[in-house]
């Protein structure tokens, strides 16, 4: 049974179909790629699947029960745990406390919190940085501050959303190490992605939405020769030039 | 209930409106450009009031005629505070934006109520006096010039706003700053010209109230009030939603004035004010 | 310090100092009260006075109807002060910012008026708490102000220790969060609504403390002098000043301004002049522009507490 599944949601604000009839399984431990071109759906989706909004139809079912509907913080207890796509760390609290922010989902003694949340750091690579106010971090840090976090809810699911935009090539390959070893703790991903060196080397399987709709799913050399993928992202050059 | 009693109390109320609407306008323009609610609103209109007042009682200047001397000195005011003030607090924590305005809106206040003392004064009247009878209703000509005058400068406000190359200027500004930003418009510029008006309106407005109403320091706080619950209503950042909310409140607390007790009118107010922002934030006529 | 503080008394017999020293620990404690809801969890309310309100009418209500004692009006006080808070707060509490506290402010006003024309209450006249000889029972006392005096720190104290404790706490942590981001926190899995409630509860019970002392203190009440907006703004700029969201900003805030308003009243002139309520407003803005993280800003670096 897979841990993920997503039939028929649609979401729609107003006049805008944001998401259209998209389904997809993701079996645990997985890593999902999510691409498409800009204004495809994709951080719509990722917000339904958090609780942000209510989907318009369809269902969400995580660990064989239904989460469409929920709110944010009670889905997030049922383990599922995503990152922003714009970073949102707490800018007057130091790095250790945005992450024990996260770590006291799973207890109320400040001790425990602190410990696992100095773990996860480690992790991260960001050790270093722990006494430091979030807001004095570069961007590229304070993303791994929100990746920290997320993972301080010990989830079961990690949405990612464009992690990897406006990192350096080394710094990118260093977080795709770093979501590989994620995997091999058996945490399950879903990865939005604009950087293709990035989320096709990771991804198992990848999703393409264009304009709403899911237009293509396979393994990711399937995709890269796929001719509706490549006409979506062609077809944005296109646009673009008029 | 009388017919005509019911038709003058709506009449009063659409006159009134009328000046609450022209106060709205003002909040909702310095609101709707850079998202900062302007607490001392109500006492901008104040300080009209207090101009008109002490240009009559030195000078024996009619309001009327004091009307452009206080809309220009208020003008000048808004776009010192916002010199001074706004733009040190445009960037920080929603806490200190509400403090700022609110504290100047206590300053200003107590400031008119330390040097002009608490007591209430009235202008009374060189020539516009008396009332027309419209059939059994008495509509005052005070009340009915400071009617026309809020009319025709909220006109005027519209007129700027979406007629001309500086009013496009704001609306973009105010839509998206980056945007209009990157198009060459001087957003300092902008924002300072919104303080401006705003201001400017609200002292107006007041100037015009100053005909035939209680000249106090406290009368900001009401006013202000009002002009909240307009733009709330209305949707802030848009002028018409605003001139069409401050008639609807005049009418509304002229009705409850009179249909229950006329000390209770401010209560209906606030309940309204509330009603709007649990149930329609956006405004009657607002997007989301 | 605590020392300091419990030997005082002794030290400044006359009751001008006493009274002075009373004022700050209660303007304090109601300071810190604030704190909790606008400065640890960043909802600004512009509405405390009403909980000090219900407090002191509370207080003042069970001995005049029923002959209680002042103690279980206290209690009492706590216990309807933390209703309201909730109903104000669970529907005001949906709205963003700026919303919020322009709501408390018409509800405090709404309140105001309300108990302006509430005649089993008073209306405006107001309550005259039934005078009686020194006594712990129905704490008053004519003829010192120790009592008070040692009372009121005691409620400095508690709301000190209080808010210490939440800051160590997960609740301290969490409110923190809602206040910097609240939809990062709900991802993480903080109810955002039940925490801030919890602020709001705890921020009105320990107001509403504050205001059935305060009633047993002046042992007379009406609507201007418990429900007025001035006293919900007053309680904002003591936090403020000192530095809001810290533990020791409204305590700083309080021992500086509290001494400066009784001074300037006494030697410049009456309450009715408006002057002290200038300075207020000129250190709102001036604060405001200048030093937004209060007195304590410029000695912390980076954020708050």
């Amino acid at each position: 049974m897979s841990l993920l599944s997503i039939s028929g949601v649609a979401k729609r604000f107003g006049g805008l179909l944001a998401n259209d009839d998209i389904s997809f399984e993701v079996g645990e431990g997985e890593i999902i790629g999510l691409i498409g071109p800009n204004g495809a759906g994709k951080t719509t989706l990722f917000s339904c699947i958090a609780g942000y909004f209510p989907v318009t139809s369809g269902t969400i079912v995580f660990d064989g029960k239904r989460i469409s509907g929920l709110p944010p913080e009670a889905i997030c207890r049922r383990g599922i745990a995503r990152t922003f796509q714009i970073v949102r760390v707490f800018k007057e609290m130091s790095v250790l406390e945005n992450v024990m922010v996260g770590a006291f989902l799973s207890t109320s003694s400040r001790r425990e919190a602190e410990a696992h949340a100095r773990a996860v750091l480690g992790r991260v690579g960001l050790s270093g940085k722990a006494e430091s106010f979030a807001r004095s971090l570069t961007v590229s840090e304070q993303k791994r501050v929100q990746l920290a976090r997320a993972l301080a809810t010990r989830p079961r699911l990690l949405l990612l959303d464009e992690v990897m935009a406006g990192l350096t090539p080394q710094e990118i390959s260093e977080a795709v190490s770093l979501v590989r070893t994620f995997r091999e703790d058996g945490l399950t991903m879903i990865v939005v992605e604009h950087v293709m060196e990035a989320v096709m080397p990771i991804s198992d399987r990848v999703v393409v939405l264009d304009y709403g709709k899911k237009i293509a799913e396979g393994a990711p050399g399937e995709i890269v020769r796929d001719e509706r993928v490549i006409e979506a992202y062609l077809g944005v050059k296109h646009r673009a030039s008029h | 209930m009388f017919l005509p009693e019911l038709a003058q109390s709506l009449l009063s109320g659409v006159l009134m409106g009328l000046i609450f609407a022209l106060v709205a306008v003002g909040l909702t323009l310095i609101w709707g450009i850079m998202d900062i609610v302007n607490f001392a609103h109500g006492d901008f209109l104040m300080t009209g009031m207090y101009l008109s007042f002490w240009m009559y009682s030195l000078w024996g200047i009619d309001p009327l005629l004091s009307l452009p001397v206080s809309g220009i000195f208020l003008f000048f005011l808004g776009v010192v505070v916002y010199q001074l003030i706004i733009r040190r607090i445009l960037g920080a924590p929603m806490l200190i934006q509400i403090f700022a305005t609110f504290g100047l809106m206590i300053l200003m206040r107590y400031v008119a109520f330390y040097f002009f003392t608490p007591n209430y004064r009235t202008i009374q009247h060189t020539f516009l006096s008396g009332s027309i009878d419209l059939g059994g209703i008495y509509l005052p000509v005070p009340q009915l010039a400071a009617a026309a005058g809020a009319f025709l400068t909220t006109g005027a406000v519209y007129v700027l706003i979406h007629r001309t190359r500086i009013g496009g200027a704001l609306q973009a500004t105010a839509e998206d700053r980056e945007a209009a930003a990157l198009m060459g418009i001087d957003t300092d510029r902008m924002f300072t010209l919104a303080w401006g008006i705003g201001a400017a309106t609200a002292g107006i407005a007041g100037s015009l109230l100053s005909i035939f109403f209680y000249i106090f320091p406290e009368v900001g706080g009401i006013f202000g009030l009002i002009a909240f619950v307009a733009v709330t209503l209305g949707g802030f950042g848009n002028v018409a939603g605003a001139f069409v909310a401050g008639i609807l409140i005049g009418v509304i607390e002229a009705l409850a004035g009179h249909f229950y007790d006329p000390a209770l009118k401010t209560v209906f107010v606030y309940a309204l004010f509330l009603g709007v922002l649990f149930f329609r934030p956006q405004g009657l006529l607002g997007v989301k | 310090m605590l020392a300091a503080a419990v030997a005082y008394p002794f030290v400044f017999r006359k009751p001008f100092p006493q009274d002075l020293a009373i004022k700050i620990f209660l303007f304090g404690g109601l300071a810190s009260a604030w704190n909790v809801l606008g400065g640890f969890t960043g909802q600004v309310s512009l509405g405390n006075a009403i909980f000090f309100g219900v407090g002191a009418y509370a207080t003042a209500v069970v001995q005049t109807h029923w002959g209680w004692t002042p103690w279980v009006g206290m209690v009492l006080g706590m216990g309807v002060a933390c209703g309201v808070a909730f109903v104000i707060g669970y529907p005001c509490f949906r709205l963003k910012g700026h919303y919020f506290a322009m709501a408390t402010l018409a509800i405090g006003e709404v309140f105001s008026t309300l108990f302006m024309n509430w005649q089993w209450v008073g209306g405006a006249v107001g309550v005259y708490i039934p005078l009686r000889d020194d006594t712990w029972k129905y704490f008053q006392f004519g003829t010192t102000k120790l009592p008070y005096y040692y009372v009121t720190l005691a409620f400095l104290v508690l709301a000190l220790l209080i808010s210490e404790g939440i800051l160590r706490s997960r609740m301290g942590y969490y409110f923190r969060a809602i206040r910097e981001d609240q939809d990062a926190a709900r991802s993480l899995g903080v109810s955002a609504r039940g925490y801030k409630l919890s602020a709001i509860g705890i921020s009105a019970m320990i107001t509403s403390l504050g205001g059935g002392l305060y009633a047993q203190y002046v042992l007379f009440i009406d609507p201007p002098s418990v429900f007025p907006m001035m006293l919900s703004i007053q309680v904002v700029l003591l936090a403020v000043l000192g530095g809001v969201g810290t533990l020791w900003g409204p305590v700083l805030g309080t021992v500086i301004l509290i001494p400066l308003s009784e001074f300037t009243r006494i030697y410049i002139g009456g309450t009715g002049s408006g002057l002290d309520l200038i300075a207020y407003g000129f250190l709102i803005v001036l604060v405001s522009v200048v030093q937004p993280r209060g007195i304590l800003g410029f000695f912390r670096k980076g954020g708050n507490a």
